[in-house]
């Protein structure tokens, strides 16, 4: 089982690395920091259910900066007034677009896969790490980001492919 | 005039994919935004309609269901779809253009990607 953890965290950080730089032409490097959501400044949060093959959600914890950054290299131009909308339609769309590169990575070609539609979480109700929780850290542009799901992502995964 | 139909419940998939569609599209477009599979049927039955670019995870209404929708009308029927999605995989590409798709991309493109998928439509 370890070696699948580490084949799949491996494919994950490719994922990761490869969505921020196409689309923001941002470096992702992977963290060793233990990270708490909560330890995130200016904290914004999305979560998406994944349908099939496995019940699980992914949650994408991030600042509020860096995804006004990500925003104004998407936008080419992001004033001040521009609200908050517009932020979390770049962050629900990061998550999206990471989760399903991932399925897409991980699972055999013939299987298909169902995401639910992403939701941004509030920031008043943080949630907490979870017992058996996988979680991938990277920080990108000085500032971290922490991608948490569950560790039994890996086990269908692995069933999956056997 | 050629007119563009992009459909993502994302305001900010919209504007990417119409900026990739500027720099590699028809230099002629015009382009309307729907943020959901009902809203994108209803512009496409109001005016022709060159091009409907359409993601699959949508509220009211996703883009299989669209795609199908526009498929089966004898009116609407040839209009090009396009999807952009992010859970495309070989099943899910083979099942959409099944149904009638004329390409399916995986989320993010790039303005080659989008040139290359419709360079046979203009």
């Amino acid at each position: 089982m370890s070696n699948i953890k580490a084949e799949i965290n491996s494919i994950m950080i490719n994922v990761i690395s490869n969505v921020f730089e196409d689309m923001a032409f941002m470096e992702a490097i992977e963290s060793r920091e233990i990270l708490e959501p909560q330890d995130i400044p200016n904290l914004m949060w999305s979560s998406l259910l994944v349908n099939d093959p496995v019940y699980e959600e992914f949650k994408l914890f991030i600042s509020k900066n860096l995804v006004r950054k990500i925003t104004e290299t998407i936008y080419g131009f992001l004033d001040e007034e521009s609200g908050d909308q517009i932020l979390n339609d770049t962050l629900t769309e990061i998550l999206n677009i990471v989760v399903g590169k991932f399925f897409k990575e991980v699972l055999p070609p013939e299987q298909s896969f169902s995401l639910g539609l992403p939701e941004i979480g509030s920031t008043e109700e943080c949630p907490m790490k979870e017992p058996g929780s996988i979680e991938w850290n990277f920080t990108l542009e000085n500032e971290q980001v922490l991608l948490i799901s569950s560790e039994k992502i890996l086990t269908k995964i692995a069933e999956l492919n056997s | 005039m050629k007119r563009i139909v992009i459909a993502d419940d994302a305001n900010l998939a919209r504007m990417y994919i119409q900026k990739c569609l500027e720099i590699a599209g028809p230099q002629d477009a015009k382009f309307e935004g729907a943020s959901n599979g009902k809203e994108a049927l209803e512009l496409i039955k109001k005016e022709k309609t060159d091009l409907l670019v359409t993601d699959l995870n949508m509220p009211i209404m996703d883009g299989l269901t669209l795609l199908k929708w526009i498929k089966s009308n004898p009116l609407l029927k040839d209009t090009p779809v396009i999807v952009i999605t992010s859970v495309s995989n070989v099943s899910k590409n083979l099942e959409l253009q099944k149904f009638g798709a004329h390409k399916v991309l995986s989320k993010p493109i790039t303005p080659a990607i989008i040139h290359n998928a419709i360079e046979q439509l203009f």
